[in-house]
């Protein structure tokens, strides 16, 4: 059985009398990447809070590690956690590396090398001597970034993570990612938008009326028809429809749904025989 | 807390500001010796011609016709006042807490604050004794002219190891005040609370219990010599054993810690710390 990294269970958290998040339940295992979509103020930080420690529940259980959180009693944090909550910003009057090296020194776990290398992965210069202050957003996001895995924690907390990156840093951005979830460490991204974290999650919820819902996703299936007019009219109702390898002389489609059924009700509506050739889990059938 | 002070340094040594505040408390400092300069002999009937720079240093800390006492708080809380406010309000406050628990990260916050202020008081103080070589008069101590009370036997005995007591003195105060500042920038997310505050309470409190000999002479003395303006400088005028004025900011500094270290933490419980 995969170990469980973070734990939610019937977590409910009020600021101020007003709730915030209620009743949510989830796990995040070793090596899993959670995604959490949900509109501005859906509560989506405050479950990255409540992870790392820096808020605590008002009531239900959160584990991190193993341990329950209890902030609020003890004053100790979980351990092993990389954090960046929303738009990092950083001691200005020091460069990009002394405010890493400044954060490092507090546990003292890594060397200069481990700095230099996580700022390379963000695509950042550690030699740089430009004063953060005169960074810009993408910089300080990428230095974000670099100061959350730099000391290889098991769990990373990212909200809004590719806010402000270009192209070259989104895609160093999902390396990173890529690379560490291979290695064991899991991940929990919040996001107000799917497209952006839909490629990388394992599995995404939605926060919505302040509870969590696993989010169908859209998945590739594999469709066989009986005739090339069959495949004229679905491409013009669904447009991104790709064309494939024929299968057993027949034309083939490959077309996003998110379940099943949602393909019988389009397939049923438009009166058109077809087969599934490969589903969510590339089952063939 | 070596890589942690060393990083605080920097940021003190890159802003600007603090060059700034160094170059007006020397040259309020170096204007203070030419006013005592220029009282005597007739503002100061006791005042001598050949008065030595141990002892104009020594005066222009407090009482008299000093006025560093007014300036040294301020100098403190002007150059470091802002290292916890600007740190809560950015998110190294939450990656910092996320990389210890939080009664050691306030214990280093406070520690470390307060040893750069500890520090920096400390050079300012050398420098302007440096300076007192070029604006005074290079001659023998003669403390009997009355102008010093404080362990005056010791400026007699050995008037450099008394600067050295004078700057450690005026050092731990430092330590205070930063502390100080720590608590305030928990308590109010302002920079100018956070900065200013503590100056604005110096003065008030230490003029409140300056006017307290008027209400009740007898306990009020007591309130009058404890008055922080008196323990910053005033106390060399002032009928205090030796070590009075360390052990009065080493209690407050111990204090002081005590009742930030606490509210850092009811603040988190509360969730009123974190601002990002």
């Amino acid at each position: 059985m995969q170990e469980n990294r973070i734990e939610f269970r019937n977590v409910t958290k009020k600021i101020k009398k007003q709730e915030i998040i209620k009743d949510i339940s989830f796990t995040v295992k070793r090596g899993e990447v959670v995604g959490i979509i949900g509109e501005n103020g859906s509560g989506k930080t405050t479950v990255l809070r409540l992870a790392s420690g820096l808020s605590y529940p008002t009531s239900g259980e959160v584990s991190v590690n193993g341990k329950i959180i209890e902030a609020g009693k003890s004053g100790i944090l979980p351990e092993n956690i990389g954090i960046l909550i929303e738009a990092p910003t950083f001691i200005k009057e020091l460069t990009g590396f002394d405010n890493l090296n400044y954060l490092s020194k507090i546990r003292n776990e890594i060397t200069k090398e481990d700095i230099i290398k996580a700022m390379e992965q963000v695509g950042l210069d550690p030699k740089n001597k430009k004063k953060v202050a005169t960074y810009s957003l993408g910089m300080r996001q990428r230095l974000g970034i670099a100061q959350a895995i730099m000391e290889k924690p098991n769990i990373i907390l990212f909200d809004e993570p590719t806010n402000g990156l270009d192209l070259d840093g989104i895609e160093r951005f999902e390396e990173i990612v890529t690379t560490l979830k291979k290695q064991g460490t899991s991940f929990i991204f919040v996001s107000h938008s799917m497209e952006e974290i839909d490629k990388l999650c394992d599995s995404v919820f939605k926060l919505k009326d302040k509870r969590i819902i696993l989010q169908e996703r859209m998945r590739d299936w594999h469709i066989v028809l009986n005739s090339l007019e069959d495949v004229e009219r679905v491409s013009q109702l669904r447009k991104n429809v790709k064309i494939t390898d024929r299968y057993d002389g027949k034309p083939a489609i490959v077309i996003p749904f998110k379940v099943d059924e949602d393909i019988k009700i389009f397939f049923d509506q438009l009166k058109i025989d077809y087969k599934v050739l490969v589903g969510e889990n590339n089952d063939k059938f | 807390m070596k890589a942690i002070l060393q990083q605080k340094l920097k940021k003190l040594i890159s802003k600007k500001s603090t060059w700034l505040i160094i170059i007006i408390y020397l040259t309020v400092g170096i204007g203070n010796y030419w006013f005592i300069h220029s009282e005597h002999p007739w503002a100061n009937p006791y005042f001598e011609f050949n008065t030595s720079f141990f002892e104009y240093f020594v005066l222009i800390q407090g009482g008299g016709s000093g006025f560093m006492f007014i300036l040294l708080p301020l100098l403190v809380t002007l150059s470091t006042g802002d290292s916890f406010i600007k740190t809560r309000r950015s998110s190294i406050l939450s990656y910092g807490l996320m990389r210890t628990n939080l009664v050691s990260y306030i214990r280093n916050e406070v520690l470390s604050t307060g040893m750069i202020s500890f520090i920096f008081v400390a050079l300012c103080q050398f420098l302007l004794f440096f300076f007192s070589l070029f604006f005074t008069q290079i001659a023998i101590v003669n403390a009997e002219q009355g102008m010093i009370i404080y362990a005056v036997e010791l400026l007699n005995a050995a008037p450099l190891i008394y600067i050295l007591l004078i700057i450690f003195n005026s050092s731990l105060m430092a330590f205070f005040f930063s502390t100080f500042t720590i608590g305030l920038s928990i308590l109010f997310k302002s920079l100018y609370s956070a900065i200013l505050l503590p100056y604005l309470i110096f003065i008030g409190l230490s003029e409140m219990m300056m006017t307290m000999p008027l209400i009740t002479p007898f306990y009020g003395k007591w309130f009058y010599n404890l008055a922080p303006l008196n323990m910053v400088g005033g106390y060399i005028w002032l009928t205090f054993s030796i070590f009075a004025v360390p052990m009065y900011w080493l209690v407050l500094n111990a204090g002081a810690y005590v009742v930030v270290a606490n509210y850092f933490k009811h603040a988190f419980r509360k969730e009123k710390l974190l601002l990002i």
